[in-house]
């Protein structure tokens, strides 16, 4: 398709021209994304009812399986079809261009979703695949576990690919002046991202798809692990700039704010770039194939310079809506401007739960457990859940949330059903994250292993004793993860309520509550 | 006469941010050694 056979519609309210090819890919690729979230979702009530000691609801072989589905439901399926609809939005909407090859990005999201019900299926299905979103070598998994995955992989690099062409025509079409807009610009950083991540993903992936049909014997499980978490956790970089390229989309809605500095949050992307993925050697910090050169340099120096992007955009958003608000004269005080914000809005309530979540007990963390001598006590406990809960449910997640009640009226021209429920949603969907992180944190603290299915060891034939106190904490969790559980279904509801019966109109306001 | 050095940055100013930027920090302190201090109640070889 060519710039002059593409369809185009003006949006009444942000003045976009918005390719039609564009928009019906970014409605089916947020549509899938909210099906596997609503697939996580169920996954993890009944993974947190489980843990709850007086509950513990599923028997060991349904935990693992519904725990290996969540994993992948959650950090990567819900997450990347989400983001790929943003990739899209940031690079056809926002630019006022085409999307390229729309035919391509339609066989990126087959791929996509074929390898992601494969996958899915063979865990869910079969006795063959339990093997935990990590799938560590030796546990071996059935071949059509590793196929989904590599084939999901290949769907998202495609779509990046389509994302990093079309705003490269965008360029010489001139369909916008200047620099990349920073939401854009936030999207390309997690494209670049991505490519790096998903080849780390493909190294480990593939030779594992081969030692599982038999072609070779051995697959050296130190070298699996290296390239497992250069795909693992750099995937969460991913989210995470798509995250603060969402912060910025609303704040910029729900109080009109601009960035203070643009160049220096564009610099603090540029960071995340070059830094972020060497983090994910925090992984291996008890790993007994490396050495200490490798494992310090990474994750106590580079990973600091990631670290300092975060610093920037922790001060630059919360920084830029302050002045927006005093600019509307909210000025008495030295808070003023956050107390009169519109926090009924939906996108302002996820803004600052997002931020809030993501910085005082997800980023905080971080740096805390990837410390080596912290590390030896923390390591694979439940701490580690508990904050990578708080990063990429309380930051990415709501934050996706807080944006979709924004796409539904101007992408999938629909009026929001439940705008109140909405911003409810928000907030009890975040009391529920900070209950349940708190509740893991605290249980990690106390020793508590993260992926395990009785930690009591109720028939074993050495008593393990852990603090009593254990109880309490893990009892928070579980009631953390309904409360979460419930604001995830109110979330669902109304999005499918909205696509189902939500009236059909443009949309008419930027803002869904506030003015 | 003004103080301000012009009016752009009165109007870019964000002391509130500023103090929540602090209360971060302190917070981020607090954990920070608060879990050495853990470590050194829980270190196996003492």
């Amino acid at each position: 398709m060519t710039a002059a056979t593409t369809e185009f519609r003006t949006c009444p309210v942000t003045g976009f021209k918005v390719d039609l090819a564009a928009e019906k890919l970014i409605i089916v690729n947020a549509v899938t994304a909210i099906v596997f979230l609503l697939v996580g979702g169920v996954m993890a009530l009944l993974v947190g009812l489980t843990r709850w000691p007086a509950i513990h609801l599923l028997p060991a072989d349904m935990f693992y399986k519904f725990l290996t589905v969540h994993g992948l439901a959650m950090l990567v399926l819900w997450i990347v079809f989400f983001e790929v609809a943003g990739l899209y939005f940031g690079g056809a909407v926002v630019l006022n261009a085409r999307l390229v090859t729309p035919k391509f990005a339609w066989g990126a999201y087959a791929l996509m979703l074929v390898g992601a019900a494969m996958t899915s299926v063979i865990v869910l299905f079969t006795n063959t695949s339990d093997v935990m979103f990590s799938a560590y070598v030796p546990l071996k998994a059935h071949p059509l576990f590793y196929l989904g995955i590599i084939l999901f992989a290949v769907g998202t690099i495609l779509a990046c690919v389509i994302f990093l062409a079309t705003i490269t025509v965008a360029k010489k079409e001139k369909t916008y002046e200047g620099s990349l807009p920073l939401f854009t610009y936030g999207l390309l950083a997690a494209a670049i991202i991505a490519l790096f991540t998903l080849a780390s993903g493909a190294a480990a992936f593939i030779p594992a798809f081969l030692w599982s049909i038999g072609l070779f014997e051995n697959y050296d499980a130190g070298v699996y692990r290296v390239l497992f978490w250069g795909f693992g956790h750099s995937a969460q970089q991913i989210n995470l700039c798509a995250q603060i390229a969402i912060w910025y989309a609303l704040a910029s809605i729900t109080v009109g704010a601009k960035p203070l500095n643009e160049k220096l949050s564009r610099f603090a992307f540029i960071l995340y770039i070059l830094f972020i993925n060497l983090g994910s050697m925090h992984h291996l910090l008890v790993d007994p194939g490396l050495g200490p050169f490798t494992r310090f340099w990474n994750t106590s120096y580079f990973m600091y310079l990631a670290v300092l992007g975060s610093m920037i955009h922790a001060f630059s958003i919360p920084a830029a809506i302050e002045v927006a608000q005093r600019k509307k004269g909210f000025t008495n005080g030295l808070f003023e401007w956050l107390r009169k914000g519109p926090w009924k809005e939906p996108g302002f309530a996820a803004l600052i739960i997002s931020i809030v979540i993501f910085g005082f007990i997800g980023g905080v963390t971080g740096p805390i457990i990837g410390t080596n001598q912290i590390n030896m006590l923390a390591h694979n406990n439940w701490r580690i859940t508990g904050h990578f809960h708080a990063t990429v449910v309380g930051g990415t997640t709501i934050a996706f949330m807080g944006i979709t009640y924004y796409l539904i009226p101007l992408i999938f021209r629909r009026e929001l059903v439940g705008k109140k429920w909405a911003t409810w949603q928000v907030y009890i969907y975040g009391a529920g994250l900070v209950i349940m992180a708190t509740g893991m944190i605290l249980s990690g603290t106390l020793g508590a292993p993260r992926r395990h299915w009785d930690i009591t060891f109720a028939n074993a034939t050495f008593p393990v004793q852990f603090e009593g106190a254990m109880t309490l904490t893990m009892t928070l969790m579980g009631i953390g993860a309904v409360i979460a559980a419930v604001g995830g279904a109110i979330y669902v509801a109304i999005a499918v309520l909205s696509l189902l019966f939500g009236e059909k109109k443009e949309a008419s306001s930027l803002t869904l509550i506030a003015s | 006469m003004t103080t301000k050095r012009n009016e752009h940055e009165e109007d870019e100013s964000a002391p509130g941010t500023v103090v929540l930027t602090f209360i971060f920090f302190a917070w981020f302190a607090l954990l920070y050694l608060g879990n050495w201090w853990l470590m050194a109640q829980q270190w196996p070889m003492r």
